[in-house]
């Protein structure tokens, strides 16, 4: 798929085809990885990957800017969140079997550890996945804000043009389904029963 | 929930957002009444809502880098790079990912540490880590870790491959073993010959921090990464720029390496002096600045770090006053025990470390240890009671290394080129009056005097403050006036020069003389400065009296001069002064400034009526001032403020002392003290709040002496002597300090005595005790007779007489316990 494919998905996106949005998939989610694999390269330490900083190289990569509008590439933005919530989810299912598996030890060398870092512990990506679904089985919209926000970095105001709404609707979109999430996480911390399947870290994405 | 109540609850969410708390009470309400569950259930969202903090604020950006990192490893693991195999991911660092590998070719097993660096090479570059490969291969010590091999990847990446090390960083190797200071030492000892060996090998490692100081599983030092700094970054390396890579942190650098200067083998020695004073205080030399790199970088190339044993103190101090838990910068429970522990070390030891540390963070390298074996060599000699070479230094040497680093200096030169322009304008008048027209001539030269004028008094202001800076604000003061004076000799009648005049005159008898502040300790001058201000401000207050400047610049001259005959024992003289300073403030129009130097007024008359005899009146006079200073702080909210109720308080302290009310005293006491500290911790570099707090600590000690609490008061008196330790590191000339440190010593000479009463007489402690206490009364009077050659003055001689008389007392004290020791023995 050549950057000129790309636009005209794009473009086909914009103008309200869902369609497209699977052709486009593909190429934004194997740019995106490399960028990504790029950047941790250059900076595994303190690498603070941006989603922001990453989707927008994606978009200078892959589309011919002369040809897009602020919509045009807010769509576009939009489809690199959900790619890159899919990269996210399945680094991390890699990384849960990994932890199974049991052979990772916290072991030291250059002064730094191998181990999790508190914003692991403190939120499990898989959980919040599988709740974001449920959410998107009611609330298509308040789910997709949610993606669009946390995954891909993006503005109310981009967020609003990809939904063809007010910047005002997003934030209450936004509200609602933090709050609704955090609520349902919290309520499966306090009750074993209701914790994550375990069905769902057998789907190996390659 | 079903779905209809799902779509329900999400509207009504929306609507509730909207509305304030009443609003929303009563639209809740109303939902109730239809569906009593679906009102239950907004709440719950409601409740969540202002529950979820920062949930999800952040953005997956955060986990992104976890989860790729992970996903990288996952790529890599298996992977083969040369002839080695990648089994998982050690460790990842600012040059690049260390792995556990195996050679894949070898019948043997061989499990070594295979670092991949993240950038690719130029071709130069290339060369250049060929040869320095080579040479790091030849390293060959017990200590250190051996570098086997290296290459360039598939990929273009360069790898280094190592001698695999299952140890532990050496700090935490100690911290898990509760390592006493002695067996850190000797490990530490092992790190040093190490280093050595590979300067000897002309190899710097560059790069030393506990990091790459392992312990294996035996116990013994493995170091790594040597030389991988400059094979690394060859860059760098081309002597000049940009040594410590932005990647790295600079925490254990070298003040070279910081500011880019050429790296020898004496940056290694200050990264291993900065990792041992770690090991044994517990606490970074930089302590706070470590939160940020800019900070840090001053602190590393400004240098003047605090001894260790202060730094331990400090962290000990932190802890005991507690703190709020939540607290990151509070110490951790293993830097109190290490602190604990380097401070219960004999004296000497830790003198000996303290001077060992010093010299091994020299911020000059040519001022440090010559070579990593001279450093190992003092330790061994502390450890085994031998003299030490790292000397004590000398106030010559603290004098030449602090106008070095100190930003008092660039002051200094500023200062030095503003004499110059003055000097300019004073000799070349003549010819500028021929050349320019007259008027102009003068305008222009009265003018840049004004610019002049400004400019000092600006950075008089800013640099009185600095510890060290006694002769320097002379210096610059001294300017001010001679710019000043000639402005007043051109305009006599201009009420605003005078009075700055007035007030230059005032500040340069406070810099010269005055015992509460830094000062230069030059009784003379200062009272020939203050008769000069006295003069000029009677003036101004005769010609216009209503103007609210010239009474409190009036009464605050009088004060001093009442100080002055204060410190001399003239207290008529100085009561005459401070009655005639009261009435001036009386008559006069009531301000601020006013209300702030009649509370001044009346903490010196308390003072001297307290002197003279009469501490009840005294006590009257104090306790009229006390809510003043207390309202004026209430005011401002300034520290000085601030500090000035804490005076009065002392103020008062001395007077119940003097009444022998010894409980009020400790209670007035416990009050100052809990301010300066409070003070000190929010500007701790600031000279006069760090002596007051020494100040005040001295005092509280005489209130436990009077209540028979010598080890509580030698606590007091130890902590003023480390604070006096440091100031007058800084600022060798004040004869405040001096002053300050001869109460303290003498204070814990009496401590001793007193601690000797309270011993069996045939205890060997008992001994002790008077040994203890005769060697304090010695540093006294040698303090004292310092203080006499720059300056006799009665107090001070009376002093010497009654150390003497008290070295006299220990003597023959420790005679007769002696012959009562020696008799069981015969």
């Amino acid at each position: 798929m050549d950057s000129r494919d790309i636009t005209q998905s794009l473009a086909r996106i914009t103008a309200g085809d869902r369609q497209a949005i699977d052709l486009l998939f593909p190429a934004v989610y194997d740019e995106l990885r490399r960028i990504a694999q790029r950047m941790m390269r250059r900076e595994p330490a303190n690498a603070t990957l941006e989603a922001t900083a990453l989707v927008h190289e994606a978009y200078s990569a892959l589309v011919d800017q002369t040809q897009a509008r602020f919509e045009s590439r807010a769509h576009f933005l939009s489809v690199a969140s959900q790619a890159l919530r899919r990269i996210l989810i399945d680094a991390a299912r890699r990384r849960s079997s990994l932890k199974r598996g049991g052979d990772r030890q916290r072991i030291t060398l250059g002064g730094i550890h191998a181990g999790e870092s508190e914003s692991q512990k403190a939120l499990d990506l898989l959980e919040l996945d599988d709740r974001l679904r449920e959410l998107q089985e009611d609330h298509p919209e308040r789910a997709r804000v949610v993606e669009m926000r946390f995954y891909g970095g993006m503005t109310h105001e981009e967020i609003a043009a990809v939904l063809g709404t007010t910047t005002r609707t997003v934030e209450r979109y936004w509200a609602f389904a933090r709050a609704w999430l955090f609520q349902q996480i919290e309520e499966g911390r306090s009750d074993p029963q209701r914790q994550r399947a375990p069905s769902s870290l057998q789907v190996v994405v390659s | 929930m079903n779905r209809s109540r799902q779509l329900r609850a999400a509207e009504i969410f929306d609507e509730c957002c909207e509305l304030d708390p009443a609003q929303r009470d009563a639209r809740l309400a109303e939902v109730a009444i239809a569906d009593a569950e679906l009102k239950r259930d907004v709440e719950k969202l409601l409740e969540a809502h202002a529950n979820a903090g920062s949930f999800l604020d952040e953005g997956a950006a955060a986990y992104a880098s976890q989860e790729m990192a992970g996903s990288l490893e996952a790529t890599l693991a298996g992977t083969r790079i040369g002839p080695y195999r990648l089994v998982r991911e050690l460790g990842r660092g600012g040059m690049g990912v260390v792995y556990l590998a195996e050679r894949s070719d070898d019948q043997f097993e061989l499990q070594v540490a295979l670092k991949l660096i993240q950038d690719r090479f130029h071709q130069e570059a290339f060369q250049m880590f060929q040869r320095e490969r080579q040479l790091l291969a030849n390293l060959k010590h017990p200590h250190i870790a051996r570098l086997l091999d290296g290459g360039i990847s598939n990929d273009d990446r360069p790898y280094l491959v190592m001698e695999y090390v299952n140890g532990q960083p050496i700090d935490e190797h100690c911290q898990n073993r509760d390592l006493s200071v002695q067996e850190r030492i000797h490990l530490f000892l092992q790190a040093c010959d190490a280093v050595e060996h590979a300067h000897q090998n002309l190899v710097v490692h560059r790069d030393l921090k506990p990091g790459n100081i392992l312990v294996d599983r035996e116990g013994g030092i493995k170091l790594l990464d040597f030389g991988i700094a400059k094979v690394i970054d060859p860059a760098s390396s081309e002597d000049t720029t940009n040594t410590v890579a932005p990647r790295m942190t600079p925490r254990y650098a070298s003040p070279e390496q910081v500011s880019g200067a050429s790296v020898t083998t004496l940056a290694d020695v200050y990264s291993l002096g900065v990792v041992l004073y770690e090991l044994l205080t517990g606490r970074s030399p930089y302590g706070e600045s470590t939160s940020s790199r800019v900070k840090l970088e001053h602190a590393i190339t400004r240098g003047e770090l605090p001894r260790a044993s202060f730094m331990a103190r400090a962290v000990l101090a932190r802890s005991a006053s507690g703190g709020n838990s939540g607290n990151d910068e509070a110490p951790s429970d293993s830097s109190h025990g290490m602190a604990r522990r380097f401070l219960s070390l004999p004296g000497a030891l830790r003198r000996d470390l303290d001077m060992i540390l010093w010299r091994a963070l020299a911020v000059e390298s040519k001022d440090r240890y010559a070579s990593a074996r001279d450093f190992a060599d003092d330790l061994r000699a502390c450890l085994e009671h031998r003299p030490i070479r790292a000397r004590a230094p000398s106030l010559r040497d603290v004098a030449t290394r602090f106008a070095r680093r100190n930003p008092v200096a660039t002051l200094a030169s500023l200062l030095a080129v503003l004499g110059l322009l003055a000097g300019f304008l004073i000799s070349h008048r003549a010819r500028l009056q021929e050349e320019i027209q007259r008027e102009r001539a003068e305008e222009l030269f009265r003018s840049s005097l004004e610019l002049n004028t400004s400019l000092f008094t600006r950075y008089v202001d800013r640099i009185k403050e600095l510890p060290g800076s006694s002769r320097l604000t002379v210096d610059m003061i001294q300017e001010l006036v001679t710019s000043l004076e000639l402005l007043h000799q051109q305009a006599p009648e201009d009420s605003t020069t005078a009075y700055q005049l007035g007030n230059a005159y005032f500040q340069l008898g406070d810099a010269l003389s005055n015992p509460n502040r830094a000062n230069l300790g030059d009784q003379q001058a200062g009272l020939v400065a203050y008769e000069k201000a006295r003069h000029v401000a009677e003036r101004l207050h005769a010609k216009a009296p209503d103007d609210e400047r010239h009474p409190s610049l009036y009464a605050l001259v009088l004060d001093r001069i009442g100080q002055w005959h204060l410190s001399r024992g003239e207290f008529d003289e100085s009561m005459e002064v401070l009655r005639q300073a009261w009435s001036v403030l009386q008559d006069g129009p009531e301000s601020d400034a006013t209300s702030r130097v009649s509370k001044t007024i009346l903490v010196r008359l308390g003072r001297v009526a307290g002197l003279r005899g009469n501490h009840t009146t005294a006590l009257e006079y104090l306790q009229e001032a006390l809510p003043r200073a207390q309202d004026r702080f209430a005011a401002t909210r300034l520290l000085h403020d601030h500090l000035a109720v804490a005076d009065t308080h002392l103020a008062i302290t001395s007077c119940y002392l003097n009444l022998e009310r010894y409980e009020d005293a400790l209670t007035e006491m416990d009050v100052n003290v809990e301010i300066v500290e409070s003070i000190c911790a929010k500007d701790p570099d600031n000279a006069a709040f760090v002596s007051a707090l020494a100040m005040g600590l001295e005092v509280r000690a005489r209130a436990f002496r009077a209540l028979e609490e010598p080890e509580l008061a030698k606590d007091d008196l130890l902590r003023a002597l480390d604070l006096l330790d440091e100031l007058r590191m800084a600022d060798p000339d004040n004869r405040q300090l001096l002053l300050l440190a001869a109460n303290v010593t003498f204070g814990l000479g009496e401590c001793n005595e007193l601690s000797a009463e309270s011993f069996d007489e045939s205890d060997e402690d008992v001994r002790f005790s008077v040994e203890e206490a005769r060697s304090w009364f010695e540093q006294c009077q040698q303090l004292c007779e310092e203080m006499i050659r720059r300056g006799a003055q009665s107090q001070e001689q009376e002093y010497v007489a009654r150390c003497r008389e008290k070295i006299l007392r220990c003597d023959r004290r420790l005679r007769v316990l002696a012959e009562s020791l020696d008799e069981p023995a015969q």
